[in-house]
């Protein structure tokens, strides 16, 4: 059964914009899939479909075989807690530190490990990310490319099942870059699924996935 | 004199004014001091010897006593019109060997009173808006502050009641906290002062049912009310 499938579904944002048309597709449970086309494709939308953030005007995505539309606030919470989501715009709460915001998402996805152990993971994944000096420093005062990579540990830090990536490495450098992929592949190795979001040439190049492809918001099949 | 004195405390009742309980068995000299002093007092009330002999048998517990019922004095009390007319009444009395007198001050002058209202009304006002302020700090230390912060919080998978619930129960529970410290500033205050008793009338060591529900008035709806609120605002 897949994971994730989407019937026919379509988004118009008022007062009649389409950001996504008609579309059909299934994701199977430990696939990598790549969600590629030009900005304004339509990939974030088709992201914020699946975790939820918006609701689709017409057609029906289901997960693990239930029609979104059956499954209530709380099982979409509990979906949630297993997904590491790295959100385009990244959400961090600024006013908290790194440490914090990475955190928050062991609490909120209660995941209950002793103290001393969640702070050793999260200074492991800050260290690869060469970000440990800065685990105190409130998120505002980091820039774009730290924030991004703050997002990505934030998402990933809970093991999550599912991870949901958009646009993971728009300013990060090209070490990093290389980082969040091998994570990435890493991850899937273990049975997780992933999909990333991206428009960028390089990552498509990089990584063996099975491609998705958007242009204004429709599905264009590969060659 | 001294059956007749301590029946007299009995009488004495808590007051904001000065007031002279004057008590003589002879009525004309009482009349005399009347006139002599009426620049300087209003007549309050009489006493009347039937009130003062009922007081006399239950002070001393026993009817076994016989009582000249001509010397149970007649008793007048006064309110003097202006503290500062206290020393001019008393050199009056001071005059008169055969009349009894008790001088009854609030424990605090009337010239101090204003200014301790006047005190205690701005270390409240200051002591409410640090409350307000701590209050609204509490919140915003406490959980997420913009709606968009919500939503990254249900994104992440956080239930909104979870927070919801931790924020009002520290909230309660700092005001619970705080209503404990102003009852027992209060009660600093006033033993230091005496303040209650003077503004109020209140003796704080016999806490009555209204203080009681005040407390419980404070605990179970003013408070809750006031946490709706702040949520709301929040």
């Amino acid at each position: 059964m897949p994971l994730i499938t989407l019937e026919r579904v379509t988004k118009i944002y008022p007062p009649y914009f389409r950001a996504l048309h008609n579309i059909s597709l299934s994701i199977e449970p430990g696939e990598f899939v790549l969600l590629t086309g030009p900005t304004g494709a339509g990939k974030t939308t088709l992201l914020k479909l699946i975790y939820r953030e918006e609701e689709p005007t017409d057609g029906e995505i289901f997960w693990e075989g239930l029609p979104y539309s059956s499954l209530s606030y709380n099982d979409f919470l509990k979906i949630r807690r297993r997904m590491g989501i790295i959100f385009q715009d990244l959400k961090l709460l600024e006013d908290l530190s790194v440490y914090e915001n990475i955190k928050l998402s062991l609490d909120l996805a209660e995941i209950n490990l002793p103290k001393k152990r969640a702070k050793v993971i999260i200074y492991d994944y800050l260290e690869r990310f060469d970000l440990s000096l800065k685990a105190n420093k409130k998120v505002k005062f980091l820039s774009g490319g730290e924030k991004q990579k703050v997002g990505f540990i934030r998402a990933i830090i809970k093991d999550p099942d599912y991870i949901i990536a958009d646009e993971p490495t728009g300013n990060i450098d090209p070490l990093s870059i290389k980082e969040i992929l091998s994570i990435l592949k890493e991850l899937n190795q273990k049975g997780k699924t992933v999909l990333l979001a991206t428009h960028d040439p390089i990552i498509i190049q990089q990584v063996e996935a099975k491609e998705i492809h958007l242009h204004k918001g429709e599905l264009i099949p590969k060659c | 004199m001294s059956f007749y004195s301590l029946a007299i405390e009995n009488f004495i009742k808590k007051s904001k004014d000065i007031e002279i309980y004057l008590f003589s068995n002879d009525k004309n000299l009482l009349d005399r001091i009347k006139k002599d002093l009426q620049a300087f007092v209003e007549f309050k009330k009489e006493i009347p010897p039937n009130a003062l002999k009922k007081q006399i048998f239950e002070d001393i517990e026993s009817t076994n006593i016989t009582l000249d019922e001509e010397l149970i004095p007649n008793v007048v009390v006064y309110k003097i019109k202006n503290y500062e007319y206290l020393q001019n009444v008393d050199k009056i009395l001071k005059q008169f060997n055969n009349v009894y007198y008790i001088i009854e001050k609030p424990p605090i002058s009337p010239y101090k009173l204003p200014i301790i209202s006047i005190g205690l009304g701005i270390i409240l006002l200051i002591f409410f808006l640090l409350y307000l302020a701590l209050s609204f700090i509490l919140i915003k230390l406490l959980m997420l502050r913009t709606e968009e912060e919500i939503k990254t919080f249900q994104l992440l998978g956080g239930s909104i009641f979870k927070i919801n619930l931790a924020k009002i129960l520290v909230l309660y529970l700092f005001l619970l906290i705080s209503t404990f410290l102003s009852i027992f500033l209060i009660y600093l205050i006033n033993e230091k002062f005496k303040l209650l008793e003077s503004l109020f009338y209140i003796d704080i060591k016999t806490i009555d049912l209204k203080i009681l529900l005040l407390v419980f008035l404070q605990i179970f709806i003013i408070q809750p009310l006031f946490i709706l609120i702040l949520s709301k605002k929040c």
